[in-house]
Parts: structure tokens; sequence; C-alpha cells
């Protein structure tokens, strides 16, 4: 047993699913495309041969015969380099496995040994995989012209740490390239693209992302106005799904007559500050006083109407389509959907964070006449390693729970000041005595400085204390 | 024992994946070879055909091999794909299958506020910064500064504080000790200062020069042994001394390790000098994270059996074991009547008998101060105007 209470090997193992999961729907993925490749060849050779056979029948052909079996020959040779290719992958694929495997052996061998400081030293480098994992997921992406290859800060991150092999940021990197199109660019090419090469798996999970992207094509149509591409985008694409969202493509065609007045409404509705609040408390509009004039029964219909077109213009549909598609692609490599790393810091954070966090003792200080006592005590006292009240983790601290505590832990011989301030007795002597030998005060051998208030005190006014 | 590891590697990665592991041979790379033996076959039938093509006989053999040896080898392609996919999915439902017994996702209760990520982005730049400024591709500290900020957007002001620690490192690493000696000397680090002149001594054996090494001692290290204070020093030097009177030399895997034992003690020595955290933040609280993670699995599986929800306190429902030096930040302390921590609006009050409860306790005993009440630890009787409101305070 270490002294880290970390968990065991095989919870490891659990908590990493995600470089065991990929690899293995990597390794299916391969076998398909391997085994649809020498399907095509294969029924191919089979009509070559027919056709050879018949040729062989007769003597005459003896031409043509060689001619069409060097085009066999020729066809194999092919076969044979592409399926090589693949047969690569797949040794790639398993020298990732046998690669994590061996990382969590090395994690087996230090946990056996006892060796603290070298499990420290593997945790960091698990914290990198983490910082790797979420910064390949949310980081910028560059394309790299030499190569042609996207690169991002988590890549380069990866490459620099020699950890390319425990991540599989390749798959990654193709869920945020499809996601940063979508939400920065508004561009659904590489979403449709993924689609169709993965129609069969969002087949089985009855999918609507496949619809909702084909709709989110149609309605930019019609926004930029091109209504005949529109019409012809709903005729060839959409309305095979009649039967299925029959609701949303009968507001899909509407949106195509209604789409500028639908224009002018939201512009109509800009509302100040004020009703926005009153609507996010009570949810419901607050009641407006129309002119007269513009209380017509035409512009009451209209209204009525055109409310119901608004969520199909609404620019957060670019957001929902990529948590959807999120979703469809993390569920697919069973990958977590939200960040591993700030699951992690999630349950971090709550396992450490004490009442007291947050609460730093430097605002209950009270300065002493010599400026050299307080920049000692605040540089030497005040200040606490704790993580959770780091300035870069405490606001993520906010609103998650506190651990929870079952016995208190405190310090070795704690003694009462007459203020009722607590410390443990050696500490706050030797404290004294530093203060002292720096020469920033004159106390006198049994005096003490508490130094939160900076009252001197004498140290037979330590009353001991007994907290449970 | 781990079983789970265990299998993975020794019946699957060792063994079952593989037709042949040693020679790295799979089902796929077999049909691989499957299809050069039939461009091998229709070759020489191409030949055969070429010679013997005049016979109306041999043709008819040529064309009946041609049909057998296409059949044969279609069956065997099938084969071998079968058998690859056949062992894939064996592999997913003996090792993937049970990796996934429970889901990242589920113990995800209490998120991280959205709007609160770009802390977390310096936080992870403060981690980087902490430990891999040294990687930073550049000559001179204002380059790494630069690399730094262009590949990962550290800003200057968090990665400056380690350059100088990086620049030293790196000088460690290569070969050149001298930087990080003066800085010993400077900083009155004697323990680290004879590491390093011993590490010196050390490569120089390795490098198989006895002599230099042997002057070495001689001048660098032979007046710190020399003390009586230091002699446990004397021990490693005597042992490189008897080495060069054998002849013998020292392995430069022995000459690393010893290295990377040094630069993490100049690492040590250098971040308290300089205040500068010894472990970032972001690694304290992930470490914390993968500790309680089986906790909070367990606690996820039995809430998901007897329909308890998470409790709507601000507060776990289960204690998390930390290892000391992550849990003794701050003085805890657990009121010993109502078993919760005290805070700033319940606080721990001292009765005469210096025992402690907390507030909210106080005010239950005394009937919100109306009446006297017995300590609960001992026989000493109290009023609520004798207790002191007291207040725990952690020296480091």
């Amino acid at each position: 047993m270490t002294t880290l209470n970390e968990p065991g090997v095989d919870f490891h193992l659990k908590l990493n699913q995600q470089q065991f999961n990929i690899p293995s729907e990597l390794l299916n993925r391969n076998w398909e495309k391997f085994n649809t490749l020498y399907d095509t060849y294969s029924t191919e050779l089979h009509g070559q041969f027919n056709i050879l056979s018949i040729l062989l029948e007769n003597s005459d052909n003896d031409q043509q015969s060689i001619e069409k079996l060097n085009d066999i020959i020729n066809s194999v040779n092919v076969l044979q380099k592409r399926l090589s290719q693949l047969q690569d992958n797949e040794l790639t694929i398993l020298e990732r496995i046998e690669k994590r495997v061996e990382y969590f052996r090395r994690f087996e061998k230090l946990r056996n040994d006892s060796n603290n400081d070298g499990l420290l030293k593997w945790y960091r480098s698990y914290t990198d995989l983490l910082i790797a994992d979420y910064l390949v997921r949310h980081g910028s992406n560059s394309t790299d012209y030499k190569s042609s290859t996207i690169t991002n800060s988590g890549i380069d991150f990866i490459k620099a740490r020699g950890l390319e092999d425990l991540i599989d940021y390749d798959v990654l990197i193709e869920a945020n390239k499809v996601s940063m199109e979508l939400l920065e660019n508004k561009n659904l090419g590489p979403l449709l693209e993924w689609i169709i090469n993965n129609s069969s798996h969002l087949t089985e999970k009855g999918s609507h992302l496949q619809f909702q992207a084909l709709l989110q094509e149609y309605i930019e149509l019609v926004r930029c106005s091109d209504y005949k591409g529109a019409i012809g985008w709903f005729q060839t694409q959409l309305s095979k799904f009649m039967n299925v969202y029959p609701r949303e493509l009968k507001l899909a065609a509407g949106i195509l007559v209604f789409f500028k007045s639908c224009l002018n409404e939201s512009r109509d509705n800009e509302q100040t500050n004020e009703q926005k609040l009153f609507q996010t408390y009570f949810r419901k509009q607050i009641y407006q006083k129309h002119p007269l004039s513009t209380l017509s029964s035409n512009n009451v219909v209209r209204n009525a109407e055109l409310s119901r077109y608004g969520p199909l213009l609404d620019r957060d549909r670019w957001k929902n389509l990529n948590e959807m598609f999120l979703h469809e692609f993390y569920s697919l490599y069973k990958i977590s959907y939200h960040d591993p790393l700030l699951i992690y810091i999630s349950l971090g954070i709550s396992s450490l964070k004490t009442k007291d966090c947050g609460h730093p003792i430097s605002t209950q200080l009270v300065s002493h006449e010599n400026e050299k006592v307080n920049d000692y005590i605040k540089s030497n006292f005040v200040s606490t390693d704790c993580p959770v009240c780091n300035p870069d983790i405490l606001p993520l601290a906010e609103n998650l729970p506190f651990a929870h505590h079952i016995q208190s832990s405190l310090f070795e011989n704690p003694v009462m000041l007459p203020n009722g301030n607590i410390y443990d007795s050696e500490k706050l002597v030797s404290l004294s005595r530093r203060l002292n030998k720096m020469g920033y005060t004159e106390l006198r051998e049994n005096q003490v400085m508490d130094p939160i208030d900076k009252s001197i005190y004498a140290t037979s006014d330590f009353v001991k204390m007994y907290p449970t | 024992m781990s079983s789970l590891l265990e299998t993975i590697d020794q019946q699957w990665v060792k063994s079952k994946l593989y037709i042949d592991k040693d020679e790295r041979r799979t089902h796929l790379g077999k049909c691989v070879e499957e299809v050069h033996d039939f461009k091998i076959q229709l070759k020489k039938l191409k030949a055969h055909l070429l010679k013997h093509g005049s016979s109306p006989q041999k043709r008819l053999v040529i064309k009946e091999k041609l049909a057998k040896s296409h059949k044969n080898w279609d069956s065997s392609m099938k084969k071998s794909l079968n058998s690859s996919i056949t062992t894939y999915r064996k592999f997913s439902k003996a090792c993937v299958k049970p990796l996934n017994e429970f889901q990242l996702d589920s113990v995800y209760v209490n998120k991280i506020t959205p709007q609160r990520l770009m802390y977390l982005d310096r936080a992870i730049h403060s981690h980087i910064a902490r430990y891999y400024t040294n990687i930073a591709d550049g000559a001179t500290s204002n380059e790494m500064l630069q690399y730094l900020n262009s590949k990962y957007r550290i800003p200057s002001s968090i990665a400056k504080d380690y350059v100088e620690m990086a620049n030293i490192i790196n000088e460690m690493k290569t070969g050149n000790l001298n930087t990080c000696i003066k800085w010993c000397q400077e900083n009155k680090l004697e323990l680290l200062h004879f590491q390093l002149h011993y590490l010196h001594a050390m490569s120089l054996l390795s490098e198989n020069k006895p002599m230099d090494c042997y002057l070495y001692i001689q001048k660098n290290l032979a007046l710190t042994v020399g003390k009586s204070s230091q002699l446990r020093m004397a021990k490693p030097v005597s042992k490189l001394l008897a080495k060069i009177v054998i002849g013998e030399t020292i392995p430069a895997a022995m000459v690393q390790s010893y290295l990377e034992t040094c630069v993490e003690c100049f690492t040590k020595q250098y971040c308290l000098r300089n205040k500068l955290p010894l472990h970032s933040a972001l690694f304290l609280v992930v470490l914390s994270g993968v500790i309680g993670f089986q906790v909070f699995t367990k606690y996820e599986a039995i809430r998901k059996v007897s329909h308890v929800d998470w409790s709507t306190a601000d507060e776990l429902p289960f204690h998390v074991k930390l290892p000391p030096f992550l849990s003794n930040y701050h003085p805890v302390f657990i009121c010993p009547v109502l078993k919760e921590e005290t805070t700033k609006e319940n606080p721990p009050f001292s009765l005469p008998c210096h025992h402690v409860l907390s507030k909210k306790s106080l005010d239950k005993l005394s009937k919100n101060g109306t009446c006297n009440f017995k300590c609960p630890y001992c026989p000493v009787m109290s009023t609520k105007v004798k207790t002191k409101r007291v207040n725990f305070l952690k020296l480091p």
C-alpha cells in the first residue's frame, strides 16, 4: 500500500475506458474498410474470371486471354497495395493498445514498489493527458499547409510531451473540426460529410441529427434568399422525411413565404432590457400598449402566426446542432460527452474544498507598526498552498459542494491565547523566536506575538485546549 | 494483483490479437499474404499459358487451375477475414466491455460553470509553465517566452518566473553544471552543491576518464567529504574511488538517473527559494479527483439501486480520504455534538472547561442562553456568557 490512497490498477483502466474503446472501434472500422474493399474487388474479379474462362475455350482468343489475365493480375496487384495500407493501419492501432497496456503496467509496478515519487510523476503525465484531451477538443485549429494536417495547441502539447500513443487525438480533432466549422463559420459541409460516412450508426440509434442538419442547410438557403436552391433542396433532401417530421417540414415550407416578414417581426421585437428582465422572471410577455393605428386585425393575425417560425430561424440552432453532433460522435466511440478534465476537476475540488477555502487569513491581519514584521508574516505565514484557494481554481470551485469530513483535522498542541485564537504552541513560539532573530521584534524569552492581531502575550497565558 | 490488466496484456496483446505475436502477424496480415501468393500463382499460370497455350489439352488444364486457385483464394480470404473480425469481437467482449462498468459522465453531477472556464485556461497555463518551460523552443529567455505564448497563449507574466529555472535545467541536461553549481553557492545549498560535483565526477568516470575523475574528486569533493559533519557523503565517493582503483567504469544509464535526481532536487529548491508552487494547483486538484473517483462511482452505483438522490446540501454525501499532503491546508473543526464543520456563521466556542463546541449546539444546550448546562464531555457546568468565541489558525 502506498500512502496516496490511490485506486487500484483495474480501476484506472476503467477510468481510461476511452483509451481502449476508441482503438477497439477503430479496429472494427478498419476491418469494415478492408472487407468492403475486398468485396468490391472480389465481385469484379469473379466477372473477369468468367470472361477469361470463356475466352480460354477457344484457341483463337489466345492474345485476348493473355490480356485479360494481365488485367486480372493488375487488379490483384492494386488490391494488394490497398489492403496492405489498411493492414498497416491495423498494426498501428494494435501498437497503440500495447503502448497503453505498458503505461498501466508502469503504474502497477510503481504501486507495487510503493514508489511515491514515481507515482506522483506518473500522475503528472496522467494530468498532462487530460489537459491534452481538453486542449485538442477545444483548441482552435490551424492547418499546416506543408503537410496539410490539422494542428492545434493540444496536439503540439502531446508531441512535446511524447504522449502520442496514449491519446487518440486524430479522433478528437475530427470532432473538433466539424464542431468549429459549425460554430465559427456556420458551415455544414463537414457535418453533412460525416453524417454520410456514419449513416449506419445514426440510423441504428434513430438519431435526428441527419434531418436537423439537412433542415439547417435549407434554412440557410432561405436566409440568403436563394429560394430556388431552397426549393430544390427541400424536394431532393427533405421531402423523404415527410412521414417522420411532418410538423417541422410544414413550418420549413412556411418560412419560404414568411421569411421576410419574420425578419421585420424580429426587428419589431427588439426588446428593451426592462422587458427582457420581466420576461425572464415572470415567463410571460410584458403587457404592451400599442398605438391604435397598428392594432389592425391584419397585424394581430400576422403576429400570432409568425411566432411559430421563430425557433427555426433562431441562431441557437447552430449550438444545438453542434451538441447533437458531439453526442452522436462521442457515443460512437464511447467517449465521455463531458471533458474528462472537467470531471476530474469537479470531483477533485469537492474532495478538497473546506469551509475555510476562499477566506484568506490576510483579510483578518491587523498591521504592526514595523512594516518588516507585516511583510515577513505575510510572505511566510499567510499564504496557503491549498489548490482550491489558488486564484485560478477558486472561481471554478464556486458552485461545487464542500468535502464531507467526519473528523476534525487540526494540529498538535493547540493552545488558546486570551484573544481566542488557537495555535500550535510550538509553532507559535518558534515564529516569535524567528521574528526576534531577524531583528524585527524584541520579545522577551517567555513572550509570543500573535501573527494575526500582533498582540503580545506571555507563554503563561497559554490555555491548553481539548478540541475533539 | 490486477486481473483485468493481466488478461489484456498476457492473453490478448501478447497473444490472441495476433496469429504470431513475434512476427506481428495478424489475420488481416494473412489476407495480404494470400493476395500476394495468389498474384504469384496467376503470374506462373500466365507463363504457362504463354508457353503451352497452343496445346488445347494444356490450355484446359490451365483453365481449370485458374478456376481452382481463384476459388481457393476466395475461400481462404473469407476465412481469414472472418477470423479477424471474430478476434476483434472476442477482444472487445473480454477486455473492452468490462472497462465500461461505469460511465465517466454519470459522476459529473456538480458541473463547472461554463462562464468560468477562462480561469481553467489560466490554471492550464500555470501548469505548463511550471513543469514544461524547459521544453520550449528557443535559445534566449525571450524566445522561450514567445514560444510559450504563440503555442499555448501563455502570457509571459506567468511563464517568466520559470524561465531561469528552465534554462538551468536545460544546461544541466546537456552536461553543463556550472550555472547550477553557482546558483547553489549563492543560495548556500551544500548538499545539492555536493551532489552536482558528484554527478560530474560520475560522468567523467562513465566517459572512461578515471584520472580526470580522480583529480576532480580531489579538487571539488575531498574538502566537503573531509568535514566530520559530512561523513555520510563519504560513502558514495569512496565507492567511486574504489571503481577507479580496480579500473571499472559506471554505466551511462546510472549517470542519467542521478542527473534526474539532481534536476528534481534543484527544481524543488528553486521553487522553495522563489516561493513558486512545488506542484501546480491543477495537478493537485486532478490527483484528488483520481483518488476521489473511486468513492464517487461507488456512491453512484449505490444511488442507482437504492434510489437515494445526491443530497441537496452543499456538501458531498461521503468522505474522500486524501493523503496527508492533500488534506492539511486548512484547520477543519467538526463540532462533536452536531457533527458539522464549523463555519463563519456557525463558529466554534470554547467552554470554561476548554472543550470546544459550535455555536449552534451551544444555542441548543443553553436554550438560546436562557439556562445553565453541563458540558457534554465533562462534569463542568457552564452558561452561555462564560463561553468564548475561538478561532483555529494553522501555522505552516
